[in-house]
């Protein structure tokens, strides 16, 4: 929500480097990236920024490959209906549409606006299936945009998924607000 | 001296899993550096055979040619482990054929390792085949594996009922293998080759394939948590353990 302190995003480079060595990448190849925007709160303005990225990936030049996980109400895909794919963790053939879409490392970023009733079984399904380390063993950089929220749930969630991807990426710890 | 061993993954009723358990044994051997191989039952086409062509052999248990070819075999075979998968309707026609030719009494001497991995669907007359198939095991090790093929609780909820069949056995240990998402299954299937194989996305002939990252991804997640529950029993340990000396002269002198 613009102008709004306790609803800033909280940038979270899941595959970035904490000894921060500073190396140029190896080759001049352009690197995928996965945006993933969440909050198990709702109203918290994750669609929002959702929009602005996308606007700020087009200029850049090339349109991302986009799923909207909140269909309902204030959605992603009735602002971008030609741009983002509707996605349903309930069904097996949209959890394959989506997440084999995501995996592929084709220099096209993707973004993913993550419903805060669908944050849990998002991770859920993504730990089970492996999904951030395949990510990471193929170069593909998984970024979390949590969006920062008081309420105790959203601080639980966060600690929650600190924890949970720990194990397969090298996460900043640290919640910095941009 | 390893003892050979002897696994028989069966069931009366059909349509409980049977290949599906024992296609995951094969892989966990396989993955654990245990040699393995298996007879396929399901004669003449065969099942276990499709997805394991290089380790499966098919059989017709009822031939006494065939028991010869998987019996008379087990000091001389480089496996460690001879898993038999039996057909639905074959389990209590074999293990009562085991008895005749003495097989069960070498397995109480200790000359064999031989274990009963009895397939149960979310049935009554799944579990029924619980007390006939206890009846010709002598000292095998008998394991009840609950399969989940669908969301069943196996009569927990009714404690005296889930007492009366799961209980009832002393020595048994309980086997649980989860439900795998059937979309996953079916992908497998239709692959037509092992979960480590699937996994791995190559096709039979070790070519690179395109099977589903998600499906690849709750196959590994399932079978994982399959090969838990075989690490809790001890499996490895169990197969590969070794004769008693005496056993082991008495089977020599007789070879």
């Amino acid at each position: 929500v613009p102008g709004s302190q306790a609803h800033k995003p909280v940038l979270e480079h899941a595959n970035e480097d904490p000894g921060g060595c500073g190396r140029p990448p190896a080759a001049e190849k352009k690197h995928t990236s996965i945006f993933i925007i969440a909050c198990p709160r709702p109203q918290v303005g994750k669609t929002f920024v959702a929009r602005l990225l996308i606007d700020f990936l087009r200029l850049k030049g090339t349109d991302p490959v986009v799923f909207d996980l909140n269909p309902s109400g204030d959605a992603l895909c009735d602002y971008l209906p030609g741009l983002a794919q509707v996605a349903d963790l309930s069904e097996i053939r949209s959890q394959m549409a989506m997440f084999d879409r995501l995996i592929v490392d084709d220099a096209i970023a993707k973004v993913v606006d993550l419903s805060h009733t669908s944050f849990e079984r998002f991770f859920t399904i993504a730990q089970e299936i492996a999904f951030f380390k395949e990510a990471v063993g193929r170069s593909i950089e998984p970024v979390v945009l949590f969006i920062a929220d008081p309420h105790s749930v959203a601080i639980n969630a966060y600690a929650d998924l600190c924890s949970r991807l720990r194990g397969a990426l090298r996460f900043r710890s640290s919640m910095t607000a941009l | 001296m390893a003892k050979p061993a002897v696994i028989i993954v069966g069931a009366d009723k059909g349509g409980v899993g049977k290949t599906t358990v024992a296609r995951t044994l094969l892989d966990y051997f396989t993955a654990h550096q245990v040699p393995v191989r298996a007879f396929d039952t399901e004669a003449p086409r065969g099942t276990l055979k499709r997805f394991h062509p290089e380790l499966t052999e098919v059989v017709d248990v009822a031939l006494v040619a065939d028991q010869m070819k998987i019996f008379d075999t087990l000091n001389s075979a480089e496996a460690a482990v001879t898993l038999i998968d039996v057909r639905a309707g074959l389990m209590s026609p074999t293990l009562k054929a085991l008895r005749d030719i003495g097989f069960i009494d070498a397995a109480k001497k200790g000359q064999i390792t031989f274990a009963v991995f009895h397939i149960l669907g979310p049935t009554i007359a799944s579990l029924d085949e619980i007390t006939e198939t206890a009846a010709y095991l002598g000292d095998a090790r008998y394991f009840m594996v609950k399969n989940f093929i669908n969301n069943t609780h196996f009569f927990e909820w009714d404690e005296a009922t889930h007492a009366s069949y799961f209980k009832q056995i002393k020595d048994a240990v309980e086997l649980v293998i989860p439900k795998l998402n059937e979309m996953a299954s079916e992908q497998v299937e239709l692959a037509s080759v092992p979960y480590l194989t699937f996994i791995a996305n190559k096709k039979q002939s070790g070519e690179p394939a395109s099977y589903s990252f998600v499906l690849r991804g709750y196959v590994r997640h399932w079978l994982g948590n399959v090969w838990a529950e075989n690490d809790r029993i001890n499996l490895t340990d169990i197969v590969v353990a070794r004769a008693p000396t005496a056993a082991v002269a008495k089977v020599q002198a007789r070879g």
